[in-house]
């Protein structure tokens, strides 16, 4: 078990979430514009 | 959801996630850096081996 509380496990989950949202919307992007200059299917 | 990190160490879990994407990104980064189509830093139709681009015509026929 980790040593986070109920209330702290709540917190760093919305943080990590937030980032983890984040990061998929770069990742979005970033296929976006490859698939534009040169699509795979 | 969140009871999650109740179970698992945010610090270890993040440290795992870190070395497990980075190794996926540079794996496919290279992984496409091998291909003609997807090469970025390669001259455009450069690339391939170098038998597969010139033949050589056929020696003649032993009688």
């Amino acid at each position: 078990m980790s040593s986070l509380s109920e209330s702290e496990a709540k917190e760093f989950h919305s943080a990590y979430v937030m980032g983890f949202a984040g990061f998929v919307g770069i990742a979005i992007v970033a296929h976006y514009l490859l698939y534009a200059w040169k699509p795979w299917f | 959801m969140h009871r999650f990190w109740m179970l698992f160490d945010p610090r270890q879990v993040l440290t795992g996630l870190a070395v497990a994407v980075f190794t996926l990104a540079l794996t496919i980064h290279f992984i496409l850096l091998s291909t003609d189509r997807y090469n970025w830093l390669g001259d455009p139709n450069g690339g391939g081996l170098a038998v597969s681009t010139h033949q050589e015509a056929m020696p003649p026929a032993r009688s």
